[in-house]
């Protein structure tokens, strides 16, 4: 069974419930998500154990495992050689220092217009930034949780018109957002050289986002 | 867009007059723009250039990609008035802070006063309203204003109050069209007129009213099309085309009819198209005059099953398809036993016109009504049933009395000879649709998309139980059944009945059609006790008390003049005009509140399948003074009433359909729960419904929409207006529209499902308009020798425009009456005199333009001068007619009966009967 889980989004007051469904292609894809979200959202302690002990590389092997397109989830090296403090500070050096790679924002011309934008993309599927996330609303982690919560939707959707909507949404969030910057994401990831964890988890992103970009445009014709 | 704004600053040491006029061009921002009046069917798309936070001037646009090979595209469209919108931004007639009245209404002295008193003022008249008769006592006109209607109607549907059907007082759609085919809004896109062979052109002059969209008519030309234009004067379009048929006014159906003689007598028919899409083959008793049904054979038959001749034999006629395999007659008879033992005779209908037509409509008979020669008449229909034809049909029509009965004979031309549901066929109305996303985000219990999916579930659930109704039923006549059960709209003819001068009027017998055999009293009684207006008649128990104009003009628009409101005007407690300009009505309120110009507020124009693209306007300056959107404007007000409510210690109340209101309640579901306060937001709803809809492209967006402009349809989405299409969604094609009647079998949504063009309703049998008939004009205004007519000019969309600037100084710059010099050489006058217009109701005093190109007998008046544009502030509608046709009373017939903006008494003025006279020592030169 799977259920999302949002960090850096919450569900608007829209009487909406929290469901679990069976994993199937679609909510592999969701669970997906869900990694690269937590990945990305923010390192802590527990993001450091993960990496020591090849956590993440083995969440990320279940999370694709129903997934119907290839996708290699490669191996995470371990960082059993760098300290928890180093890890830690090394995360918010490449990922959220200045500029800030994981903010939507660093990549476009217009971050005003931008993250307005993907403000009403979140306003529209009944969800809101969360108060206490202290990130943004285009940082990465927020905007794989909304991927991850809109490709939940389609899977638990009651009619294929309500599902064709959220699968829509899903398409054009590519086309507008993930898309457009997470190959420059990480290609400026790889040149800061990063810890290896870190160099392997934007690789397998933009890989992931690439793949499931051409996924969603074939099912949807084009 | 790669534009950039050119440097007026470099090598100039100071300012001079021509730096200052270069610098009156110089922008810093670029947005798109159209202009959300009911500016129809428009859609043109411009840039709107501001400098310095204000909008310098604006440029139509040539972005719209080809849509059908060998077609040409839409580019550029645009006309005078959009190139000069922005002039009106800070136009002399411009409402920029709130106005209350400091003298007696209608005397002009106003003082400015702040949002907060004129808001409470309104919110104590609502309060004080609604405690006393009810919320309905709150009324509001309805106007096709794309950019009121979301937040004036919200508003009112959230308090409970009254708003009036629209088209009962513009009377801009097609009650012909209604009664032949069960709806009128079905339309080609205009670049199908491109595919015409024959284009004819009737109560439309497109080189004044439709402006970017005539070249497609013109063009057609260059490909072999005839056009033919019939209009009693030889008006701008006349130049343009082939033949200019000049008629009187009011005689088209005459005329028409004497061309459907033409192709039945000559053997011109389509007989396949006929016996398939019309009710010509249904079987008519001759005892009766009525269609033979299954309840006259067997009394537990059904009432709406009616029937046709196959092959000699009685065989009921199939109601869920017009391609049912069966050939029907068109010819012969049957005797029939009916239930009650007795026996009558049966015939088809076509047998029935054909009758009719050999007797009463020949060429020569009809050249008597309408002035052309019976050789033309013949002319013109061996054309029409030898080509693709196209009837560009204008709104004028139903202004006249007997407008029904011009549309059902122009229908049945094309009925005769097939042409509609193919390219380059058809006739033309006024249609809207596709832009879904303010319905639906309007019906929302709860924002984004599970709450319009929730909309739309419920609409399929009430189609659903439709069709389970009747399994006949498509798709199309289920939701056209729920549009009528939807609509929060009431025909007004009842409290026009109550509450106006209306009643004195419709009740001269002599104005009316002398084919009222009754006192047109008896017919709204009848009306009444058979229960077809049940709701609306009851609905204006009490006069209103609280009038809120946003949006229209009726003292402008309300056929009959100022006199005809006078009853109702002493009944209100509180006139309030929400509106940009100075208008007629705001002249004669209590209250006037400055809305937002169509450049400083985020709005889309009206869409149409005309156009198949929806058009976007952007916020391109901030609004001018304290002007405020209506929307801002309205939430505002529900705040107000609410305070005003708790300071009376009121909490609640219950409108006429028994649900209660929470006057605390009010600004949450004003908004949504405070969804709905920011413009971008319902914007970007309005539009990511639509995509939900698959009315607009997936990803359609505020963004997106920014982006582009104007976004292509997508779909026909889910309301009723754009399903009466019935066609598929055009790809890469021109629209064709009830290609899904002819290619399909689809059948119509009337009561014989069939392009009906013979009613049975017992009123249509005593008035004997069973069929399409000519009758001339009554005699509307008294005994007078002129005929007065109108149209919409070349310089103002309705009123919006007229007093603008830039646009006065491009014709005369003030009213004026177009006359024949012979009728102004009898009467003494010359060109560009003052004249007083006139007739039994009263007069207007204007300039006279004489012109040769007026027809003898007719005295033309352009629509959309203000009142206060004429002396006395009395205009060309003191002298309109104002009358309702009474057989549009009729009801408990299928389509006749309610239908919103499609079938109920509006008021009309064509051929008002005026005399006009020189005014002493008002010579012109």
């Amino acid at each position: 069974m799977f259920i999302y889980s949002l960090s850096g989004l919450e569900l608007k007051d829209t009487g909406q419930q929290a469901v679990e469904i069976e994993e199937n292609e679609t909510t592999a894809r969701s669970a997906t998500y869900q990694v690269f979200g937590r990945f990305f959202g923010g390192a802590d302690g527990e993001h450091y154990d993960m990496a020591c002990s090849g956590q993440w590389t083995k969440e990320l092997e279940t999370a694709v495992e129903l997934l119907s397109f290839e996708f290699d989830p490669g191996t995470a090296p371990l960082a059993d050689g760098i300290t928890k403090d180093d890890y830690c500070s090394q995360f918010g050096q490449v990922f959220e220092g200045s500029p800030a790679l994981v903010s939507a924002g660093t990549h476009f011309d217009d971050p005003e217009g931008n993250l307005a934008e993907v403000v009403r993309f979140y306003e529209y599927f009944g969800l809101q930034a969360g108060d206490d996330s202290g990130r943004a609303p285009d940082h990465l982690g927020t905007e794989c949780d909304f991927m991850q919560f809109i490709t939940f939707k389609e899977a638990a959707s009651p009619s294929d018109r309500l599902a064709g909507s959220y699968r829509r949404a899903q398409l054009d969030f590519h086309d507008r957002q993930l898309s457009l910057w997470i190959p420059s994401f990480a290609e400026q990831v790889a040149a800061a050289d990063p810890a290896a964890t870190f160099a392997w988890a934007a690789d397998r992103l933009a890989a992931f986002v690439a793949a499931d970009h051409a996924y969603i445009r074939e099912v949807q014709g084009g | 867009m790669g534009i950039r704004a050119p440097d007026m600053t470099a090598g100039a040491p100071r300012p001079d007059a021509g730096d200052r006029y270069r610098s009156r061009w110089a922008w810093d921002s670029v947005t798109w723009g159209t202009h959300c009046v009911d500016c129809y069917p428009g859609n043109c798309s411009y840039r709107v250039f501001a400098g310095d936070g204000s909008v310098r001037f604006e440029e139509a646009t040539g972005t719209f990609a080809p849509v059908e090979a060998g077609v040409p595209d839409k580019n550029p469209m645009g006309c005078n008035k959009g190139a000069a919108w922005s002039r009106q931004l800070d136009n002399p007639d411009r409402v920029t802070r709130p106005l209350r009245r400091v003298g007696a209404r209608g005397s002009g002295r106003w003082e400015t006063i702040g949002w907060d008193e004129a808001l409470g003022l309104l919110a104590g008249a609502i309060v004080d309203a609604i405690e006393a008769d009810g919320p309905q006592a709150v009324l509001h006109e309805g106007t096709p204003e794309m950019t009121t209607i979301a937040p004036t109607h919200r508003f009112m549907n959230q308090l409970g109050g009254t708003i009036t059907d629209f088209n009962a007082t513009t009377n801009d759609f097609n009650v012909g069209m209604h009664i032949t085919f069960g709806k009128y809004g079905f339309v080609s896109s205009i670049d199908d007129w491109f595919h015409s062979d024959l284009v004819l052109i009737w109560h439309l002059n497109p080189s004044f009213t439709r402006i970017p969209h005539a070249h497609f008519v013109f063009e057609a030309r260059y490909r072999g099309a005839e056009v033919v234009m019939f209009a009693p004067d030889y008006n701008a379009s006349a130049m343009h085309c082939d033949v200019h048929v000049p008629v009187q006014p009011g005689s088209d159906a005459a005329l028409a009819l004497a061309m459907c003689q033409v192709i039945l007598s000559e053997d011109l028919l389509d007989r396949e198209f006929v016996a398939e899409q019309t009710d010509l083959s249904l079987l008519v008793r001759a005892d009766t005059g009525r269609f033979l049904r299954a309840s006259d054979i067997d009394p537990a038959g059904s009432e709406v099953e009616f029937f046709h001749l196959v092959d000699g034999e009685l065989v009921p006629a199939d109601r869920a398809s017009l391609k049912s395999g069966q050939v029907p007659d068109l010819a012969g008879g049957l005797e029939v036993t009916l239930g009650d033992g007795s026996r009558t005779t049966a015939r088809p209908v076509l047998e029935l016109l054909r009758a009719r037509l050999d007797a009463e409509h020949t060429p020569e008979l009809a050249s008597r009504h309408c002035g052309a020669h019976a050789d033309t008449i013949r002319e013109l229909a061996r054309k029409v049933a030898r080509n693709r034809t196209n009837i560009l049909f204008g709104a004028a029509a139903s202004k006249y009395y007997h407008g029904d009965l011009v549309e059902r004979s122009l229908c049945l031309l094309l009925a005769l000879t097939g042409n509609w549901g193919k390219k380059g066929t058809g006739i033309r109305a006024w249609s809207a649709g596709m832009f879904d996303g303010p319905a639906i985000a309007m019906a929302k219990f709860q924002p984004g998309v599970e709450g319009a999916e929730t909309v739309m579930l419920g609409l399929e659930m009430l189609a659903a139980a439709e069709r389970a109704n009747d399994p006949t039923a498509t798709d199309e006549i289920a939701t056209s059944s729920l549009a009528r059960l939807a609509t929060q709209m009431f025909p007004p003819f009842f409290h026009w009945w109550a509450n106006t001068g209306y009643r004195d009027r419709w009740t001269k017998t002599a104005w009316h059609d002398p084919s009222m055999s009754r006192p047109f009293e008896s017919f709204v009684d009848e009306a009444v006790a058979a229960g077809w207006w049940a709701g609306a008649d009851t609905a204006f128990s009490s006069p209103p008390r609280v009038l809120i104009e946003c949006g229209g003009n009726m003292r402008r628009r309300t056929r009959g003049g100022g006199g005809i409101l006078d009853d109702l005007w002493s009944s209100l407690d509180l006139v309030v005009v929400i509106d940009q300009r100075m208008s007629a009505t705001a002249l004669q309120a209590d209250l006037v509140l400055p809305a937002a110009q169509h450049y400083e507020k985020i709005d889309f124009h009206i869409p149409t399948p005309h156009l198949m693209h929806l058009t976007f306007s952007d916020k391109a300056q901030d609004p001018a003074g304290d002007a405020l959107t209506e929307w801002d404007i309205f939430a505002r007000l529900t705040t107000e009433i609410s305070a005003e409510a708790e300071r009376r210690g009121l909490e609640s109340y219950t409108d006429r359909a028994g649900i209660v209101h929470r006057y605390a309640d009010l600004w949450n579901t004003y908004t949504l729960d405070g969804h709905f306060t920011d413009p971008e937001v319902l914007a970007d709803e309005m539009l990511r419904d639509s995509a939900h809809t698959g009315a607009l492209p997936e990803g359609t967006d505020l963004a997106s929409a920014r982006r582009n402009g104007h976004i292509p349809f997508s779909g026909w989405g889910v309301l009723p207006y754009a399903k009466a299409q019935a066609s598929p969604f055009p790809d890469g094609e021109t629209h064709v529209p009830l290609r899904n009647h002819v290619e399909q079998g689809d059948p119509y949504p009337t009561l014989t499902r069939r392009a009906q063009f013979y009613i049975d309703h017992p009123w249509f049998l005593e008035a004997d308009e069973a069929l399409p008939t000519h009758k001339a004009p009554p005699a509307m205004g008294g005994d007078h020798p002129l005929e007065l007519t109108s149209g919409h000019c070349r310089w103002s969309v309705h009123r919006m425009n007229i007093g603008n600037r830039v646009l006065l100084q491009t014709h005369r710059g003030e009213p004026h009456a177009a006359v024949n010099p012979d009728d102004a050489h009898v009467r003494g006058v010359g060109d560009h005199d003052v004249i007083e217009v006139f007739n039994d109701t009263g007069g207007f005093i204007v300039r006279a333009k004489v012109s040769p190109s007026v027809r003898p007998g007719q005295i033309i008046v352009y629509n959309g001068w203000e009142s206060w544009q004429f002396p006395g502030w009395r205009g060309p509608n003191e002298v309109e007619g104002g009358m309702v046709k009474w057989l549009h009373l009729a009801g408990g017939y299928g389509h006749l009966s309610y239908t919103p903006t499609a079938w109920q008494p509006a008021t009309v003025d064509r051929a008002t009967r005026v005399d006009f006279r020189r005014m002493p020592g008002n010579q012109g030169g």
